[in-house]
């Protein structure tokens, strides 16, 4: 079953154009990473499946419903600023830098949401977010601010702040960038126990192996356009395209 | 130096100096209290989109901060009259350090949002807050964090500015220092007296803000 269908999107940023016409699907359960040079668009694609970027045509196609916009042609408007927040709700995103609230505690972050965005109960919300915060590991440190926890903690909690909202899809931009080699460890285990679990994630990442072992499918991005796609296995062992090998020989697969 | 120091003067009047003085600080607690309002408002309204608000927001600031509080308070006292608009001294007064209070407030809250990270806010949009929950379960925690230190120093010089409305005969702790002054000719009592009152208002408020930012350590 399609999860997501994002059919010909384009996006410039002034007269640079980012992405030339993007196609993807991904099934319900299924996880897909995105791979390719810096500037190939590829943080730029999840942030407009998260609506956090407009985008300039195409569509992106959620669970059936077409997001961001309404209308077509000359008629085509973004949708307001409440709309738009409530379909943000049904993806999760994890973000290179982390980026938990610096004053909440790590329980204080996973509860935000589910108190204001799915107006949870107190009580109620808090305990759902311990047991989350359990499952990345980190129940004892839930009241600890984020500037008291290490780089891998902080984006467990992140992690923990997105899924404990229960989203459709789960988006990861780089998730594994700003740790220390050491660090990077603890977030990936994360990751492979929610892909087991069957949560629909769309990851782009710089960590090749990673994205071969976890990852059903692999789409290599290259200059706005998806250059080559395919299961993760087949796609490393054996790349098509030419910059794909290039790629792949430089990052030593 | 043929000059004997008297306090008696000082110690036969000292209600009335503890009585300009607490008048300064309602003085400086209204202003402060409508020019936050206002300073937040004008500071809120150059995050959007809309170019429009920011350039008013803009006259406004730099308006107030090129032009004397003096002149601001002696404008608003005796020039709104002849327009029409009637106030009482202390309104006059309250309004006009408000207003002066907006201007700076407004670019001391204008800092404390740009110090937010943007990424922490597409965080909280992420998670689906609408704008104004960001605003203020988000932004404002930060923002208010991130100001601390600038609103101290800010609050404090409002507060000295009270004296100023001794010219328009607020009895204020200067003018009550000037009333002194000239009814017993007591001249460096008085002034030493308001001096040291004044100085150690400003270094109480600082100590308890320095307590504040003790209290609400930096993220």
């Amino acid at each position: 079953m399609t999860l997501l269908a994002i059919r010909g999107l384009t996006k410039n940023f002034g007269p640079v154009e980012i992405l030339k016409g993007v196609d993807l699907e991904v099934n319900k359960g299924e996880v897909v990473s995105i791979i390719g040079a810096s500037g190939s668009g590829k943080t730029t694609l999840l942030r407009c499946v998260n609506l956090l970027e407009d985008f300039n045509g195409g569509e992106i196609v959620l669970d059936g419903v077409a997001i961001g916009y309404t209308g077509a042609g000359s008629a085509r408007r973004r949708l307001g600023e409440r709309e738009l927040a409530r379909q943000r709700a049904m993806t999760g995103m994890v973000f290179q830098s982390f980026n938990l609230f610096p004053h909440l505690t790590a329980l204080g972050n996973v509860m935000l949401g589910l108190t204001k965005v799915r107006h949870m109960a107190k009580r109620e919300a808090q305990q759902l977010a311990m047991s989350w915060l359990a499952r990345v590991g980190l129940d004892d440190r839930a009241t600890h601010l984020p500037s008291q926890l290490s780089g891998g903690q902080q984006q467990r909690v992140a992690i923990a702040r997105a899924l404990a909202m229960d989203p459709k899809l789960v988006l990861l931009d780089e998730i594994t960038s700003a740790l220390d080699p050491e660090l990077v460890g603890e977030v990936l285990n994360t990751i492979k126990l929610l892909a087991k679990e069957g949560t629909t994630m769309l990851i782009v990442t710089h960590e090749m192996r990673f994205a071969r072992d976890v990852a059903h499918r692999t789409i290599f991005m290259d200059g706005g356009l998806i250059a080559e796609q395919g299961p993760s296995a087949k796609l490393f062992r054996n790349p098509k395209n030419a910059r794909l090998k290039e790629f792949l020989k430089r990052a030593n697969m | 130096m043929g000059y004997t120091f008297q306090f008696g003067v000082i110690e036969a009047n000292f209600d009335h100096f503890l009585y300009g003085l607490a008048l300064g600080l309602a003085l400086a607690f209204a202003a402060i209290l409508v020019g936050t309002l206002i300073g937040l408002a004008c500071a809120f309204a150059t995050m959007g989109k809309v170019p429009l608000p920011s350039r008013l927001v803009g006259i406004y600031v730099s308006a107030i901060r090129n032009t004397p509080l003096l002149v601001i308070i002696l404008f608003i006292y005796f020039a709104l009259p002849q327009l029409g608009i009637r106030l009482g001294k202390l309104e006059s007064f309250v309004f006009s350090l408000a207003i002066y209070a907006g201007a700076y407030l407004t670019e001391v809250f204008r800092a404390g949002l740009a110090g937010v990270p943007r990424g922490v806010i597409d965080a909280g949009r992420a998670i689906g807050l609408t704008g104004f929950q960001l605003a203020l379960y988000v932004i404002s925690p930060i923002m208010w964090r991130n100001c601390l230190p600038a609103l101290g120093t800010t609050f404090i010089s409002l507060f000295k500015d009270t004296s100023l409305a001794a010219v328009i005969a607020i009895p204020e702790l200067t003018y009550q220092a000037r009333k002194l002054n000239t009814e017993t000719f007591r001249v460096a009592e008085a002034w030493a007296t308001a001096s040291v009152l004044y100085l150690a208002t400003c270094l109480l408020i600082a100590a308890g803000l320095r307590q504040l930012e003790r209290r609400f350590p930096k993220f």
